[in-house]
């Protein structure tokens, strides 16, 4: 999928270069990865069928369909080869993949996060196959977050911090705290920042949400009963690893994503309103600002300039454009921020990932008259502009009681600035804590149960 | 070998102009290739046709129609809406400003032939050419105020091709159905209810146009006033254009709906991260360019036809196929309004060299004289666009050709 | 039943195949993924090659190949170009249909002009129901291709998800060269019919324009499954075919009876919209998007 940029990679021993899946599928690598690659409105057979090489082209699908049966015995798992994709539950689909993995004649077998969301039941039976996949001479590599998911069936854990490698060690010999603080670092109990000014709330909740199930993108619930509260006046800072459902929650909330279940309410008029699936504009006219996942994919418009991108804001401008007027609006923000651009009319394009965050990080806070809403807000900013992106949120949030609603997979972040901490976990908010209160290695623990 | 594709980090300098010129040479030479291999028309004299055309002041009209049926296309397609149907819309606005001109801005005395010397010179008198089936005549009298009735047909003939294009666009917006496709379908439709209304409704009263497929002639006094001799090009037409180009061209730029649509066509997500309907935007795009494609049913209608004649093949619309002509110049203008009188321009020369050369081949010998200027035209335009098509993509681009093995 | 009847059902034998199989062909094309615009002016070309091939060759079939062989050249390159440049699809197969609409009239109105006459397949019952039979069995043929085989599989992935299905094995481009060459073949030999079986008069310009639009509309308001194609075909036909019999049957004026075919087009894809075929026969998901993957060096 990726061509590496420089290094070299070794199968038995001979260099190899992959440039596309097949490649490595041929030297006996297979990957399944979270996200199930399969196409849904092919059946099961026509799925695997597609990579299997001693299938001519005019062979008949059926013709797999024996071999299907048998492996699928094997591996332990039960499918009829003939249903289509989209009508499997995510689990089915993760066991289809595997099932592909295996009668492509894998020998390496790479799970990113494969088996993570599967229910325990499924996960013991499929320790059982890696095991057996193993002694037979195989080899799987195993990604995870989940520790005891690690310790529970590896032979070695390898841990990688930020594309770093850390170090090896055969799990025998650690415990769960051992591979914690290889994860996290080695200042993964101590604070080596500043703590912003803890903030006191107000009584008044400017969002509510109540017993929230929203749907993922692949049939399964991803946000499964959450309830939470954010004041004005305060940072609640949602702790937890990519893909357990914070996402979802946040686009639930900005109206981007149907809610099957619950109740989400924003303060309007004195009084809470409940906006729960009355869209996006709704969400947006009642002064919540919004800094997306993927901003670049969602936040701004990579063709057009820094100043089209603040003016198409409904907040900010209405009919006819006073481009002067949004100009100075602009070359305030650049400065305030220290946006590195050569004008206000650069597209966005043209710019830094830094700078382009920067803008966006800038524009929501100028709309946020109640609430901000965002995920990984100083992801792609360097160090010292992460921490005065920080110090600007918290300084709205003291002084013109902002409520904020900061969802970060940097634990350092959350904790620089939330004033109460909330873990979520595989879709559930599993606990909350006054910031003051919250330790880290315990909401370490938590995230990567 | 193989062929390797990169994203430009910086879109090529220049590129915006290089390539469609570069896109226009190649084309136009690849054209010759062709007029030369399969029909024997010499290189030369395509090169004359097309060098004639490019200072004829004939090519004026299809360029004032050209556009405004650019600024048209370049709305919805800014926004990634592809309207193909401007014929259909433009077809509909010659038939709502035909049903004004000829209904209700007119009404018709019949007079016997003895008295018709009376009404020859009289003043708001129009008397029809033939008389009609009862051998008497038929005259055309005003019924209203000939700027009003103007401004009530362009009314009339914008809001027809509104809806028209509405209802692609609410079947593209709630449905989901490609606008494509039914924009495309929906110009047949045009053409057969063009047909059953040249037949019916609107049929003439006369015995050369009743029955015949032929409306009855527009008033003089409704008809727009041509620039010059030389020209088939209207003072009223070009006071469309420029009108229309300006007030699109302050839309487009000046406003939050005008950049919102740009910002459509790159990326639809953001537009939904900022609370905007978005289906609004597609269906008011949609809605919007069948308006002014109307507009341009009306100059066809009362400035250069005076007429509707019905459609004998439906490969041959009275538009001469303009809507589908006008997708090229929203292209080569690169979807940048300032580029569209540009391209208009270079379109229309095209058209205009169809025209030329299919006069001058009837010296050359092999049947070739008998080929239409249309299809020449074809030949010009398919060629650039597709160059265009092919060349564009190095604006934003990088190409490199490699060989297999290390 | 009566001989009159009988003819007028068999009669459309001709105009069936043409439609039918223009329109499985685009289909199938359309199934790759690659939105196929260019359909009308290959269309076109093709009864222009199909006229002057079986003119100079003396045999229809001759014609059909001719025809056969150039569309399939259109098809590889429109397959080629899409897939391989990020470029649009809409964009590219507009263009190549005004090439198409152009290179038709240069290819046969000087031809025409020199000699008046035609070759065309003889016209009698037993040859409407072999081109009946023919067709249909091509039509089965590629339904048993498109559903039942690896090769169908894959063009069918490539059409939804290509990422997807390049990494679960497939060869993109080279699966949706293939959907172009086989479904031009299709849209070629189809127009070649148009001509020489079913509208066999003296070449005159523009002949097959807007046909290939009819077929497009077949193919959509059947979801492009080939057997579904089957009964949108005959309906078309019966009702270009017979439309002067509609006409006065239903005391329709032939202007709207011509409008019929196109407004049951419309009504067939809004139909497909708003019931549950919408994801049995739901467009292919990446229909018309560009396949662009980043290529960089090692």
């Amino acid at each position: 999928m990726y061509v590496p940029d420089s290094g070299e990679i070794y199968v038995n021993g001979r260099r190899v270069i992959f440039t596309s899946p097949i490649d490595a599928i041929r030297h006996g690598i297979s990957l399944v990865s979270q996200i199930p690659q399969l196409i849904g409105s092919l059946t099961i057979s026509e799925n695997i069928i597609l990579g299997l090489e001693r299938f001519g082209m005019m062979a008949n699908i059926r013709k797999v369909e024996n071999y299907i049966r048998e492996e699928s015995e094997e591996v332990g798992i039960k499918v009829d080869p003939n249903t289509e994709v989209w009508k499997l539950s995510y689990t089915q689909k993760q066991l289809v993949e595997l099932l592909r993995a295996v009668m492509l004649g894998a020998k390496i077998l790479m799970l990113d996060e494969a088996i993570t969301f599967l229910p325990i039941r499924e996960k013991r039976k499929f320790y059982k196959f890696m095991r057996k996949f193993a002694s037979q001479g195989g080899s799987v590599i195993l990604i995870t977050h989940k520790i005891p998911e690690a310790l529970e069936v590896a032979d070695r854990i390898s841990v990688l911090r930020r594309g770093k490698y850390v170090g090896t060690v055969e799990t025998r010999a650690v415990t769960i705290d051992d591979v914690r603080k290889m994860m996290f670092g080695e200042r993964s109990a101590q604070i080596t920042y500043e703590r912003l000014p803890i903030s006191t709330p107000d009584e008044k909740v400017v969002l509510d949400i109540k017993d929230l199930w929203v749907m993922g993108d692949y049939g399964a619930f991803s946000v499964k009963g959450v309830k939470l509260q954010v004041r004005a006046g305060e940072v609640l800072g949602i702790a937890g690893i990519a893909g357990n459902g914070q996402l979802e929650l946040v686009q639930a909330i900005m109206g981007l994503r149907k809610v099957s279940k619950g109740r989400i309410a924003i303060l309007a008029n004195g009084g809470l309103e409940d906006v729960t699936n009355k869209g996006t504009g709704k969400v947006r006219s009642l002064g919540i600002g919004y800094i997306p996942d993927e901003p670049l994919k969602f936040g701004v418009s990579m063709e057009n300039n820094i100043e089209e991108n603040l003016a198409m804001l409904p907040a900010i401008a209405k009919g006819i454009i006073k481009w002067r007027q949004i100009r100075g609006f602009a070359n305030r923000l650049i400065s305030e921020f220290n946006v590195v651009t050569p004008s206000s009319r650069t597209p966005v394009k043209l710019l830094s990932g830094g700078n382009i965050m920067k803008v966006l990080v800038a524009r929501e806070l100028s709309i946020a008259r109640k609430l901000l809403v965002a995920y990984n807000p100083t992801r792609a900013l360097d160090e010292v502009t992460a921490v005065m992106v920080r110090k600007i949120i918290k300084e709205k949030v003291l002084k013109e009681r902002l409520a904020v609603l900061l969802v970060s997979e940097d634990l350092d972040e959350i904790f620089q600035v939330s004033d109460t901490v909330a873990v979520m976990n595989s879709g559930r908010i599993v606990k909350t804590f006054p910031a003051e209160k919250a330790e880290r290695d315990q909401v370490e623990k938590l995230m990567v149960m | 070998m193989r062929l390797i594709v990169t994203k430009r980090v910086k879109p090529l300098k220049f590129g915006g102009i290089i390539i469609p010129f570069l896109s226009i040479i190649v084309g136009i030479f690849l054209a010759t290739i062709a007029l030369y291999g399969l029909a024997r028309v010499p290189p030369l004299l395509v090169y004359g046709a097309i060098g004639q055309s490019l200072i004829s002041p004939q090519m004026l009209q299809t360029f004032v129609m050209l556009t405004i049926l650019g600024v048209a296309l370049i709305i919805p397609f800014n926004a990634a809406v592809w309207n193909i149907g401007a014929e259909g819309q433009i077809i509909w606005g010659m038939i709502m400003s035909a049903f004004i001109g000829l209904t209700v801005a007119v009404r018709y005395i019949i007079v016997s032939p003895s008295d018709l010397p009376k009404y020859t010179n009289m003043p708001g008198m129009f008397v029809l050419p033939t008389p009609t089936v009862s051998g008497a005549y038929a005259v055309e009298a005003l019924s209203m105020n000939p700027g009003a009735a103007i401004c009530l047909m362009l009314i009339v003939a914008g809001i027809a091709g509104a809806v028209w294009a509405l209802i692609a666009g609410l079947m593209r917006a709630y449905l989901d159905i490609d606008e494509v496709a039914t924009t495309l379908i929906m110009n047949y439709i045009a053409y057969y209810a063009y047909n059953y209304i040249v037949y019916g409704p609107l049929q003439g009263i006369t015995i050369s146009t009743s029955g015949f497929g032929l409306s009855n002639a527009l008033h003089p006094a409704l008809r727009f006033s041509r620039i010059s001799t030389a020209t088939t090009a209207t003072w009223e037409g070009v006071a469309l254009m420029i009108a229309i180009f300006v007030i699109a061209w302050f839309v487009l730029r000046q406003t939050t709906f005008g950049l919102r649509l740009r910002i459509l066509g790159s990326n639809p997500q953001v537009l939904r991260a900022a609370g905007i309907n978005v289906r609004k935007y597609i269906v008011l795009a949609l809605t919007i360019s069948g308006a002014i494609a109307g507009l341009v049913g009306t100059i066809l209608f009362a400035g250069n036809l005076y007429q509707l004649i019905k459609i004998k093949t439906i490969t041959t619309p009275p538009t001469h196929n303009i809507g589908y002509t006008a997708i090229l110049v929203s292209w080569l203008s690169m979807l940048d309004i300032r580029g569209v009188p540009i391209a208009a321009y270079i379109v229309a020369s095209l058209f205009q060299a169809g025209i030329n050369l299919q006069s001058s081949l009837g010296g050359v010998s092999g049947g070739s004289a008998m080929i239409s200027s249309g299809a020449l035209t074809y030949v010009l335009i398919g060629f650039v666009l597709t160059t265009f098509t092919v060349l564009r993509v190095f604006a934003e681009y990088s190409i490199k050709v490699v060989r297999e093995g290390r | 039943m009566n001989a009159g009847l009988i003819a007028i059902i068999l009669g459309v034998g001709p105009a069936f195949a043409a439609y039918y199989l223009t329109a499985i062909g685009h289909g199938l094309f359309e199934k790759s993924g690659i939105l196929n615009l260019a359909i009308d002016g290959v269309f076109t070309v093709g009864v222009a090659v199909a006229y002057v091939a079986a003119l100079f060759a003396g045999t229809a079939v001759a014609g059909s190949v001719a025809a056969l062989v150039v569309a399939v050249a259109f098809g590889l390159l429109i397959a080629y170009l899409a897939t391989k440049l990020p470029i649009s699809h809409g964009a590219i197969g507009l263009s190549i249909m005004f090439v198409g609409y152009g290179l038709a009239a240069l290819i046969a109105v000087p031809i025409r002009s020199q000699i008046n006459a035609v070759v065309s397949y003889p016209m009698n019952v037993g040859v409407d129901i072999a081109f009946i039979i023919f067709s249909i069995v091509i039509g089965v043929l590629v339904h048993y291709m498109l559903s039942r085989t690896k090769l169908g599989a894959a063009i069918r992935a490539a059409g939804e998800n290509p990422h997807a299905a390049s990494s679960l094995g497939v060869n993109v481009l080279r699966v949706r060269l293939i959907a172009g060459m086989l479904g031009y073949a299709l849209i070629g030999l189809g127009a070649s019919f148009y001509f020489l079986a079913y509208t066999p008069a003296p070449y005159s310009e523009g002949m097959g324009m807007g046909q290939g639009w009819i077929a497009f509309a077949i193919s959509l308001s059947a979801g492009r499954h080939p057997i579904l194609t089957i009964l949108s075909a005959l309906v078309f036909a019966e009702l270009l075919y017979n439309k002067f019999v509609l006409q006065g049957y239903l005391g329709l004026s032939v202007h709207i009876t011509k409008m019929i075919p196109y407004l049951a087009a419309l009504v067939a894809m809004v139909i497909f919209m708003v019931t549950p075929l919408k994801r049995k026969l739901a467009p292919p998901r990446a229909l018309g998007k560009i396949y662009f993957k980043e290529e960089r060096t090692v």
